[in-house]
């Protein structure tokens, strides 16, 4: 093998070696532990709650403090993705499933009633009839590794 | 005394008593004691049962009333045949395509009838049942629980009649959906059963005034409004439920097609509840909407005999956000696509200044009839023409901290005040209210309490003051236990959930009829209660339905379109059909009437007098503006 070959084969393995490694750093999921402001756009208005994050690996539980009651917590992230979901108990039980994006200390998205994504809004003539939008904003320092 | 008879009174009791309270609060001063007004008639209670969005020919288009009765609907106008089909004079219902690309106009030009109107859409009807997120259920057990205001028989309609469609697209449930020719059609067949979800039309305040095409040079002897209820349609593929100020989309479609224009068949085996109750009792084939528009502006009419005004949340005038003033003229290159309207938009008109998008249009025509009618408009006054959420939600802090969609709260006087002022009782029963109070925003799917329906959540008086709260606004569930127990206010207002109110959409007809049938079954169950008890069944607006109906112009914001009204009690036997005028206000004046109270204010409607008409033409009021108290409907004379 000539040595021109031979710095092309090495060039080649560098830039394959420097792919691989920047799709892992980007597939590497967000860091979403720690507590957080949930706000999302319900049927009447706009409702909130705290949302205290753990996190292993991709997978996400936790609690969830709020008017509404103490729904299960779970959910997981990929990349920047992150799916969140409030299964709420009680005489009248619901599931809220939020997705979205993470950045930094703020998240954001869309949300589904348990996957029906016409949920609140079929009579159409509510004031303010719902985007399904939500968004969450994470405390400063507090939770995180 | 029983637990819940002891409660019931107690409830009562209360009300009175917080009546007293809010009286000496409100003045500020003591105030002798009011002893209760006893009822000029033998009607000791009135139960008034508001269902939402059907017009009267939508629901009674072909009702054929009992020998010697006569009725003004789809049928007996020969629109239409008793099988459906179109009968003879099937071109009354045609409707027609027309421009606007200037200002608003209430009845725009270069009109051309439809060969075919646009296919009936699917809009936002369910596609498939869901147990997170009803209705239909999945499960019986979890629909029964969610939903406690049906005769039981009623229950399965909770599980069924989902579209199998997706949303916004041709409804083709509906035989030749493409081709229905230039009017009305029946909804129902084998294929799109009288128990399934179906579209809801658009009903905003600019866009029923287009719908029901009104002008003076249309105007006649029998049709002295000149109101044509000729562009269903066009408004609904136009403009539909608004643009919220945003400009049209690249290729607009509303999802609604022609949803307007569909009737059910009673003779065909439709709404067979409300069949057999205006074969009993006596209904209203001249009964209408109070305003043109939708669910809250037509409850606050209700409640207020007025609209309400936009003011700074303390008793003064105020002027709204931009974006929430209406401008219903069209968008710069558009057919009719409103500038700014929608319920995320404009929502408030001050119809005093000619000079306001859209006031122009519906005031010249008012004043051109003859006689012109006044528009009723105060100076430098912006008023609710549409939904927006009430001043308060329900444990009476300010609905503002969760939405910006608000009207501030009010001070004007409501019916409520006239009746604590004569110490009669008086309850809104709001199903849901319960399960509201903790969830104001909405949260949860199951919380389906309509708070835009509530009158008294937009007034200061009723909401800051925890006794009247709990007083004058309760849950269903409590007028159930007051029907087992003979303890019913004297007036008793009754708003079923989401669920069960009837809208299409989001609900059915069948459902409000088994929510209608429970609350008459328990009355009639309670021999002393039923002997002295009227129930009035009616809905809050014709939902942007197609009527044939005369429409009679009270001031700028209505009437609209004619809407079912069943009275039932021991005095309206008989399968009888009036059609003396009347609107929502005309169950005030009842009221009023029979318990020797005065108008609410100097210019609230139930000022209005009762019609005078013509043995030939009851229809048409020869006083315009006149509405009925309907006296007339009962026969106090034989019992």
């Amino acid at each position: 093998m000539k040595p021109s070959r031979i710095l092309y084969f090495f060039l080649w393995v560098l830039v394959v070696a420097s792919s691989i490694a920047a799709t892992a750093d980007e597939k590497a999921s967000a860091n979403v532990a720690g507590k957080w402001e949930l706000s999302w756009e319900a049927r009447l208005g706009t409702e909130h709650g705290t949302v205290r994050l753990e996190q292993i690996d991709s997978k996400l539980s936790g609690t969830y403090e709020g008017r509404l009651g103490s729904p299960k917590v779970s959910g997981n992230v990929a990349g920047q993705n992150v799916i969140l979901k409030l299964e709420f108990q009680g005489a009248h039980p619901f599931a809220l499933v939020f997705n979205g994006n993470v950045a930094g200390d703020r998240m954001q998205g869309k949300f589904d009633v348990q996957g029906v994504a016409a949920g609140y809004d079929s009579h159409g003539e509510n004031a303010h009839p719902t985007d399904y939008s939500w968004t969450a904003v994470r405390e400063p320092n507090r939770g995180r590794p | 005394m029983s637990l819940p008879t002891f409660l019931a009174q107690a409830r009562q009791h209360a009300a009175v008593g917080a009546s007293l309270f809010a009286i000496i609060a409100n003045l500020g001063a003591p105030v002798p004691a009011v002893a209760q007004r006893a009822a000029v008639t033998p009607i000791q209670h009135v139960i008034v049962i508001i269902g939402e969005n059907r017009t009267f020919d939508h629901v009674y288009g072909t009702f054929k009333p009992k020998s010697g009765q006569t009725v003004a609907n789809l049928l007996s106008k020969g629109i239409v045949n008793a099988d459906g089909t179109p009968g003879i004079n099937y071109e009354l219902s045609a409707q027609y395509n027309a421009v606007d690309s200037g200002l608003y106009e209430i009845s725009p030009g270069s009109k051309a009838a439809y060969w075919n109107i646009p296919a009936p859409e699917t809009a936002g009807a369910p596609t498939a049942a869901s147990d997170s997120d009803p209705a239909p259920f999945v499960t019986l057990s979890l629909a029964e629980l969610a939903e406690p205001g049906l005769f039981p028989s009623y229950n399965k309609y909770l599980l069924t009649g989902a579209t199998g469609l997706p949303h916004d697209v041709p409804d083709t449930r509906i035989p030749d959906v493409e081709t229905l020719g230039s009017g009305t059609f029946q909804l129902t067949s084998a294929t799109l059963p009288y128990d399934a979800y179906a579209a809801s039309p658009v009903h905003r305040f600019y866009q029923m005034w287009q719908q029901t095409d009104c002008s003076v040079d249309t105007a006649t002897s029998s049709n002295p409004s000149g109101c044509l209820n000729d562009l269903f349609p066009w408004v609904e593929v136009t403009i539909g439920a608004g643009s919220n100020g945003n400009p049209p989309p690249s290729r607009l479609n509303t999802g609604e097609g022609s949803t307007s224009m569909a009737f059910f068949n009673v003779t065909a085996g439709d709404a067979p509840y409300f069949k057999q109750l205006a074969q009993q009792y006596t209904i209203s084939d001249n009964f209408h909407q109070s305003v043109e528009g939708g669910t809250g502006a037509n409850h606050i009419m209700f409640g207020y005999a007025d609209a309400i005004a936009y003011s700074n949340g303390k008793g003064s005038l105020a002027t709204p956000p931009v974006n929430e003033i209406e401008n219903p003229n069209p968008q710069a290159g558009t057919n009719n696509y409103y500038d700014q309207d929608g319920y995320s938009g404009g929502s408030y008109s001050n119809c005093h200044d000619l000079s306001q998008p859209g006031v122009p249009a519906v005031v010249n025509y008012l004043q051109s009839l003859n006689p012109p009618i006044e528009p009723n408009c105060a100076p430098d006054t912006y008023y609710l023409l549409n939904n927006y959420n009430p001043g308060f939600v329900g444990d009476g802090s300010l609905d503002s901290q969760y939405t910006k969609f608000a009207i501030p709260p009010t001070a004007q006087k409501h019916i409520g005040d006239s009746l604590s002022a004569a110490g009669v009782s008086y309850t809104y029963f709001g199903e849901g209210w319960d399960l509201y109070t903790s969830d104001p925003t909405g949260a949860n799917p199951y919380d389906r309490y309509c708070n835009i329906c509530n009158p008294f959540q937009y007034a200061t008086d009723i909401m800051t003051n925890p006794a009247e709260r709990e007083a004058h606004i309760q849950d269903t569930r409590s007028l159930y236990e007051d029907l087992v127990d003979g303890n019913l206010p004297a007036v008793s207002i009754v708003k079923p959930s989401g669920f069960t109110d009837g809208h299409p959409s989001s609900s059915k007809l069948d459902l409000f009829e088994g929510f209608v049938k429970k609350i008459v079954t328990q009355l009639q169950a309670n021999p002393t209660l039923w002997a002295s008890t009227a129930v009035f069944v009616t809905f809050d607006e014709g939902g942007g339905y197609y009527d044939s109906g005369y429409i009679q112009p009270l001031d700028f914001f209505g009437d609209g379109t004619r809407i079912p009204l069943v009275v039932i009690s021991p005095f309206t036997t008989g399968g009888v059909v009036n059609h003396s005028y009347g609107d929502h206000v005309s169950i005030i004046k009842f009221i009023e009437r029979n318990w020797g109270l005065p108008p609410i204010t100097k210019r609230s409607r139930d000022n209005y007098p009762n019609p005078k008409a013509t043995a030939d033409n009851p229809y048409v009021p020869t006083n315009s503006p006149a509405i009925d108290d309907l006296f007339d409907l009962f026969n106090f004379g034989t019992k």
